[in-house]
Parts: structure tokens; sequence; C-alpha cells
């Protein structure tokens, strides 16, 4: 096998099997690894019966990934949540892109998917990014890239795929966009209230990200702003959830700010 | 002993279905309270409903039946569909005031349903959760849901619903012509739209390709173009002739902001004919539609790939289709089902 799929999960057992079957249903074979943090809803068990490889770990996302990387047996590495269904060509056609463009990281597009007006908005707003290369980490990476100081970063929960693009981009490593499939992003029903409180705990995360990147936050900004100004054309065609999207987009913002001030009083 | 029930039907609930195979459990003698005649064996009680608007449908419907209370308690049991309906919160009341055991069917996969939060529905909602004896979940994640809304797990059963499996049987071979079927609403929420738009590039590769469509809805205008057929409705039974004529099945549901997709029961009759499924990722529909089926994302071109996957390669039609055929022949077969459905029953009666 010539990929490791690492699965971090934390009482997901709303989407898990969805996840877990969509990577087992890949066309070519591929190692599975589910590092769970400690949940209590069964998700643990059902990764035993699905996984190649279930264990424990944490405390967070950062952590999970790293440990699974390091049970990994196979030479690339491909990292997903447990609330993102691959298609069955995602592995070979991510392998393809890095074979023919040489490339040793490559970003797979994400659309989001559920029901409710708020997960419409998200919706629409990352269709407006599928084409942009900037806006995508990478999600697959030879695993040598991914050890030592290569590891994403356990001080981080929310930003560290975008810190570990920057320090890919910073080495000299090269991310493609394979460009041939799509993620679904299951994100249930959102609500301003549960995006607002991610916000405000991937803002904790901010201060260590900002100082190991400096001026990455305004560009990230900018980048979203200008894929948004793009598809100006799209949004006008669904003005209520373009509205939304305005409306989230800048409520987010102060929850970011919120978490950025709690992260560096901690 | 017979089991005597009660169906209070929605106001505007297809004939079948969920009070169909209630009827079909072995012991058990069902009266509907409907709009119209119930799909024999059910006896019927004609009932008419106070419907101020017409906004919402099915399980939403605000709509309450106007004869329940004048109706004899002659039952054991009062069953209804949905913890959302007007009407299962009239069961509820109607089952509290004379006694009867009460069994909620349900599909619901969510337990922040926004109708949830409205006072009337709100109201049936506590209602029955305070008085069901049983809630028999159809899927999986309706169980889940209720375990969110605080029902303990002693009135949770589930039991995947059941497909008669004569009547939707695969074509004598697989059918080689590259040939899709669209059996569903024809209507936004099942991505009529996206398939139409997914049909025209799999056309292009292959230009002989139909699409067949099946089904009413609002979206029928827009079913037209080449190599696509309209069929109009049909019953079970056309329904499944249409399958056998399908080479491979495709619909592409997406969420409102009230709805994703549960289950789907076009996908458990086509694969019990044997066909495919190419489809979306939506809501819980991959409680049926499993791996070697293929579930994308939302987008045209993504379905189309899939397709042409399928069609360009007969050996794997044949073999997901005998695969889906043998998969509900052991998970849903009606007969069987059914039984469940009433060992749920009898195992609350024996408490």
């Amino acid at each position: 096998m010539s990929v490791s799929v690492v699965v971090p999960t934390r009482d997901s057992m709303r989407t898990l099997a969805a996840c877990l079957h969509s990577i087992r249903a890949q066309d070519v074979p591929v190692e599975l690894i589910v590092v769970d943090n400690a949940s209590t809803d069964g998700t643990y068990e059902l990764a035993r019966e699905l996984a190649d490889t279930a264990v424990r770990g944490g405390p967070e996302r950062s952590a999970q990934r790293n440990a699974g990387v390091r049970l990994a047996t196979a030479d690339w590495i491909l990292w997903i949540d447990a609330d993102m269904v691959l298609p069955p060509a995602a592995v070979s056609s991510a392998l393809a892109t890095a074979k023919e463009t040489g490339a040793d990281a490559v970003a797979v597009p994400e659309v989001s998917i559920g029901p409710g007006f708020w997960t419409a908005c998200r919706a629409l707003e990352r269709s407006c990014y599928v084409d942009d290369p900037s806006l995508h980490n990478p999600r697959l990476l030879r695993r040598h890239l991914l050890l030592g100081d290569g590891e994403f970063d356990p001080a981080m929960a929310g930003p560290e795929d975008t810190d570990l693009r920057l320090r890919l981009r910073s080495a000299g490593t090269r991310t493609a966009l394979c460009s041939d499939v799509l993620i679904a992003h299951d994100e249930g029903r959102l609500t301003l209230r549960s995006i607002l409180a991610k916000r405000v705990y991937y803002g904790r995360s901010l201060p260590a990200f900002a100082a190991k990147n400096p001026g990455a936050l305004a560009g990230q900004g900018a980048g979203t702003l200008r894929a948004l100004a793009r598809h100006r054309r799209r949004l006008a065609r669904h003005p209520a959830h373009a509205a939304g999207i305005l409306l989230m987009r800048a409520a987010e913002a102060a929850a970011y700010a919120v978490g950025y001030h709690q992260g560096r009083c901690r | 002993m017979s089991r005597r029930l009660l169906w209070v039907s929605l106001a505007d609930q297809r004939a079948g279905r969920e009070q169909w195979w209630l009827s079909l459990m072995p012991g058990t003698t069902l009266t509907a309270l409907a709009g119209r005649p119930p799909r024999p064996p059910a006896g019927w009680v004609p009932a008419t409903y106070r419907r101020p608007v017409r906004r919402f449908v099915e399980a939403g419907a605000l709509a309450w039946v106007r004869e329940l209370d004048a109706l004899p308690p002659a039952y054991d049991w009062v069953g209804s569909l949905e913890l959302c309906s007007l009407v299962t919160g009239q069961a509820a009341a109607y089952a509290r005031r004379h006694r009867l055991r009460q069994v909620v069917l349900t599909w619901e996969n969510d337990p922040r349903q926004p109708l949830y939060a409205l006072p009337p529905y709100r109201r049936a909602l506590r209602r029955s959760l305070d008085t069901a004896d049983l809630f028999l979940c159809l899927v999986d994640a309706a169980a889940d849901h209720l375990r969110v809304l605080g029902v303990d797990e002693d009135r949770i059963r589930v039991v995947g619903p059941g497909v008669d499996t004569d009547l939707f049987r695969p074509a004598a071979a697989p059918v080689a012509d590259p040939v899709l079927a669209f059996v569903s609403p024809v209507a936004a929420n099942k991505g009529i739209d996206r398939v139409l738009a997914a049909f025209a590039l799999v056309r292009a590769k292959i230009p002989d390709a139909r699409l067949l469509v099946l089904g009413d809805g609002p979206l029928v205008p827009a079913v037209h173009g080449p190599g696509v057929e309209y069929l109009g409705r049909g019953d079970a039974a056309r329904v499944a002739a249409v399958l056998r004529s399908a080479a491979v099945f495709v619909t592409a549901p997406r969420s409102t902001w009230k709805w994703s997709e549960q289950f789907g029961l076009a996908y458990l009759e086509a694969m019990a004919c044997g066909l495919p499924v190419v489809t979306t990722v939506c809501g819980t529909n991959h409680e049926i539609v499993v791996p070697p089926n293929e579930r994308v994302v939302d987008d045209a071109g993504a379905l189309a790939e899939a397709l042409l996957g399928m069609l360009a390669d007969p050996a794997r039609r044949a073999a997901v289709g005998a695969y889906n055929r043998r998969y509900v022949e052991l998970h849903h077969e009606l007969s069987r089902q059914c039984a469940r459905m009433g060992a749920a029953l009898t195992e609350v009666e024996r408490r």
C-alpha cells in the first residue's frame, strides 16, 4: 500500500460510518488509521471494527494526526476529518496529481453539505474557493515531511493545516491542486452559535500561528475576499445566502478576535 | 390474540409505506383513519383535515385530523408517523385519554429539526415524547435523534423498512443499453436539475444514453432534452418495470432548511431490482447507499463521472447489481421486516 489515511475522531458517530466506508471503498488499497480522542459515543468501537489501526490519542487534532502519521507504514499520508466523505477515486486521483506534477504535497478541494440556512451559506462560500489553489491546504503529503520538525504543531487547534502549508512553502515544497475530485464535508446543521463557538476556539491558536507566520493572517483574509469578489455573479444569484456569508464572516472575525485575546491571555 | 391498531394518517400521506408495513405485522388488524382508502389489508375510517395553509406538506403539514376525538377507543394501539407531525400530537392525546398504547414511526435524522421549535409542533413533540410507548425508528439516525431528545433506550427500536422483493425483482438479464432511471419526486431536493445537467455531460460521451424520469413534482416542465424521456407518474408495478428497464439508478438529493435525505425508499426499490446506484452525499443516505454504489458531491461533473464509470463497465454494473439484490434480501425483505416491527410491539405488550 502506498497511502495511509489518518482520521482523528472525537464523538463522531453521526458521520464516522460514512467516512470510514468511503475510505474502505477507494479504488486503490489504503491503510486506514483512526486516532480517537476519548470518545464516549461508540466512535472508538466503530473505528476498531472498520479501521486497520485504531488507537486512543490526543489531546487535540494536531496531536492525533501526528500519532497517526507515526503509526503509518505507507510513503504517503492523506488525512481527513471524521465528517468528510471521499469519492472512490480520491486517493488515486491525488496520487496521480502528485505523480504528474512532481509535487510532494497535494490539496483536494472540498464542498460543504448539510441542512439549514447557515450550512447553505457555508456551502456557497466554499464553492467560491474550489478553483483557487492558494486557499487550499495540503491533504496528501509524503510521510517523511510530516515527521520530526514537519509534524502538525500540537499547540494549534484550527490553523494547523494552514501553518503546515506555509511551512512547506517556506521550505520550497510545492502543493499541487487535484481538481479531478471533490471531498464532501458533512457539516450537519450549522447554527451561528456553533460557528462562532468554533471560531473562538480556533482563535485561541492564532497568537501562536501569527508569531510563526508574520503577515499570514492578513494574507489569508485578503485571499478569501478576492475569491468572493471573483465569484460575485455566483453570489448575486443567491442574494440571501450571500448576505448570510457577509454576516457570518463579520461575526467570525469578531469571534476570532475574542479567541485571539483569550489565546494571548493564556 | 389479534392486536387492534388505529393508524392516524397524515393529511397527504401516500397510501402504503409505513401504514402498510404495520398492517402486515402478524396478528395485527389495522384501521387507518385517513383521507383516502388505505392499501389492503387495512380497514378504513374516512377522515377530513383542518388545514389552514398548505405551505408545509407530509409530516410537517399544518393540519389536524377532525374525526379522531369522536372515534370510539376500540383499539389496543394508536400509531402515526413522525414526531413533528401535528396528528402525532393528537394521537398522543387520544392514547392518553383512552389509556391506549402509542407507537410513533420515524425517519427523522435531525434533532435540531426546525419544526420542533415552532409552537404547535413543539407541543405535539412534547406530548409524544411523554406518552409514546414505542418509537419505531426506520433508520439508525432516527434512533440517534431520539437519544438527543432524551428518549430512553427502552422505548427505542430500530427496524429498517421492507420492500416487496417479488414485485421489485431484477430483469432476466442486466440491461446492456446505457439507460439511467430517475424515479423520485421531480423536485429540487431530489436533484432532478443536477441529474439533467449530469446527463447532458454523459450524453456528450455516450450519444445513445437515455434518461428515464418517473415521478411528479414542480420541476416536471424542466424534464426534456435529447435522450430524456418523461414517463409521468406510476404505481409500484410501473416503478418496478421502469427500474428493470434501466442500467443505473440516479438521484441527486440535496438538503433544504428543514430536510436532508433520511434513507430513500427509491434506492431500496432500485437495489432490489438489481441496479447499481449513483447519488449524492446527503443526510443519512449512507445507511442504504453502501459501497460499491457511489455517493458523490452535489456537482454535475462528479455525478457524470460516476455515471460514466458505471456505464462503461457492464461487468462492474452486474456485480454491483447482484450485490445490491443480495443486500436487500438480507436486510430489507418485506415480510421479515414487518415481523420485526410486530416483535417490537409485542415486546412492549409483554412488559
